[in-house]
């Protein structure tokens, strides 16, 4: 039976956080203080912070694998404190640390896993084969673990956190140190997991450009506590009201700009010109401009430009939101620059 | 149940892949061992003195099935914990005993080779009286397990697989020099006599003894209740205190 939140009918969480403060008893350092998070069932939630800011020990308590200081969390309606054990029935955990079954081929650590975790030895057998082939690992997967490279490592640990079919994925920096192309299979594989099995999916990440494209909720974490909490609109919302217009002449425009008695000068004369005259603009160098307005007047904006510029002038041309990253230098930043 | 056989079996697949590394010295070991301890016998009491000469072989039978599975639980644990490979495992939906039964059995598995050649060796260039009975093979299992939960938590406790390597190493040392096992009891020091009775080596020694000359008795079934006993304890132990999860740090 999932849990629900009465305050919203329908609405279930796969994860119920509160209070949660973990202080290691070696360092006195308090790692996570009065974290407090629901996580609805079907979610992406990116996690996000600066190194050391207590994301992974965060997601090390949810993942049964680090006991709280104080705090409470429920993982379905279970009490992942009082019995860790229940974890492994519903979440499956990718580490960022590289684990190490060295005497494991590939295709070995990947089917163990989905064995271990219910699938007969025939579903095993074929959920290995069809990761390995979707994730292009196929020409090594006889190869033992201790002859691989750390990426290699990395990514067969990944494909066994993936493999399974748990309803909670838990994710630990899951693109580290791989290429782009293989992030990008990545990320399109966990949405399609999200979108066609529903499965709750928790990021921790520090590549927030990357994770903005599959989050639908947020938490940045900096110095052990949740300094931000919402969909990634909102925090934007919350960061800064305004969209910027980025716009990019093209070089005979620019040109004509630095060169005003030339024939061809008039017209990229005019575009500057016309640029210059709208209310916040700045130019950023030759023949780039940026306008900065209200969010609510960004149609009008936009219908400005083209109007008094005219779309045959333009090279590049971007209507910009603050990014989640902006998001994420505004409160990590913010965190610091405030006294204790 | 069907499950945590399941799981047993995949696990100790698992363990035995580590053949593929270890091979070489595996193999190295298998055939040296056995000939330096029968040099070892000879010297302790193959020069006509029979019963020194039963003590010593079954000695070290029982050390290599106890110590093997003990040294194996401390340091392997101690070790996955290093690598990460520990938690690769504690974040699956296996039983703590499996995972332990699983590594004690590969451990035993892998110290029978040479279990069985110091046993033929023995035998037949010591003279001694060999007539194992059937009883062999449940005391083998017993002695393999016995120090496993032990071992298990010197694995689990020790901050790093070397802390784990020399705990179990020192444990080992009290195992079998202050216990009757390569020597008689009346050969102990007086005041090891009563810490021998909590030692399990003690009724390993005493039990393999007994089923190995094939002469069964009350202190035989004694051995190996307090045998069955004693794993079955740790095992219980294990399941009820020792916590997959880090509390420190």
């Amino acid at each position: 039976m999932f849990p629900t939140d009465n305050s919203r009918p329908g609405v279930t969480f796969s994860y119920e956080v509160k209070d949660l403060t973990k202080v290691y008893t070696s360092s006195k350092v308090a790692a996570n203080r009065d974290i407090g998070l629901d996580i609805r069932s079907g979610e992406v939630f990116g996690i996000f912070g600066t190194n050391g800011a207590g994301k992974t020990t965060l997601v090390r308590q949810m993942a049964g694998l680090l006991r709280p200081t104080s705090g409470a969390i429920r993982l379905l309606g279970h009490d992942v404190v009082a019995d860790p054990s229940v974890v492994p029935h519903f979440v499956s955990y990718y580490d960022q640390k590289v684990m190490a079954l060295r005497a494991h081929k590939v295709h070995e650590v990947i089917l163990h896993t989905a064995i271990f975790r219910g699938l007969s030895v025939a579903q095993a057998r074929s959920a290995t084969h069809d990761l390995l082939d979707r994730f292009g690992l196929g020409s090594v997967a006889d190869r033992p673990m201790f002859k691989l490279s750390g990426w290699q490592q990395r990514q067969t640990a990944l494909l066994a956190s993936l493999v399974g079919d748990r309803p909670v994925l838990i994710l630990d920096e899951p693109t580290n140190e791989l290429d782009p192309t293989k992030r990008r299979q990545v990320w399109d594989y966990l949405w399609e997991l999200n979108q066609q099995r529903g499965t709750t999916i928790i990021l921790v990440t520090h590549n927030v450009m990357e994770a903005e494209q599959v989050v639908e909720r947020v938490a940045i974490i900096d110095q052990g506590r949740v300094v931000a909490l919402g969909t990634p609109g909102e925090l934007k919302a919350a960061v800064d009201g305004s969209v910027r217009v980025e716009v990019r002449l093209r070089p005979t425009s620019a040109a004509a700009s630095a060169l005003p008695g030339d024939g061809r000068a008039a017209a990229g004369a005019s575009a500057a010109d016309a640029f210059a005259r709208f209310p916040g603009a700045v130019r950023l160098r030759e023949g780039q401009y940026r306008i900065t307005a209200p969010r609510e007047q960004a149609q009008q904006l936009f219908r400005a430009v083209l109007d008094r510029v005219g779309l045959d002038r333009l090279d590049d041309f971007r209507l910009v939101t603050p990014s989640l990253e902006d998001v994420y230098i505004h409160f990590t930043a913010k965190e610091r620059s405030e006294p204790a | 149940m069907k499950k945590q056989w399941r799981d047993f079996t995949w696990l100790l697949r698992g363990e035995m892949y580590t053949m593929r590394m270890q091979w070489f010295w595996y193999l190295f070991y298998m055939a040296l061992n056995p000939v330096l301890n029968m040099f070892l016998l000879y010297m302790f009491g193959g020069r006509g003195n029979q019963t020194a000469t039963m003590f010593a072989i079954t000695g070290g039978l029982a050390q290599g099935l106890t110590i093997s599975s003990m040294l194996t639980l401390g340091q392997n644990i101690g070790g996955l914990k290093d690598q990460n490979a520990y938690e690769h495992y504690a974040t699956l939906p296996i039983s703590k005993v499996t995972f332990l039964l699983a590594m004690a059995t590969r451990a035993m598995i892998f110290s029978l080779p040479s279990f069985v050649i110091i046993l033929v060796v023995g035998a037949s260039s010591l003279g001694l009286p060999f007539h194992p009975s059937l009883l062999t093979i449940p005391t083998v299992f017993l002695a393999g397990y016995s120090l496993a939960g032990l071992g298990a938590f010197i694995g689990f406790y020790s901050p790093t697989a070397q802390v784990a390597s020399l705990a179990t190493q020192v444990l080992a040392g009290v195992m079998f020099t202050l216990a009757p096992v390569y020597v008689s009891l009346n050969q102990l020091p007086s005041f090891l006599h009563s810490t021998a009775a909590i030692i399990p080596t003690t009724y390993v020694a005493s039990a393999l003894r007994s089923v190995l000359s094939g002469v069964i008795t009350t202190r035989t079934w004694t051995d190996l209740a307090v045998l069955g006993a004693v794993t079955l304890g740790s095992l219980w132990l294990v399941l009820k205190k020792l916590d997959w999860r880090a509390g420190q740090g």
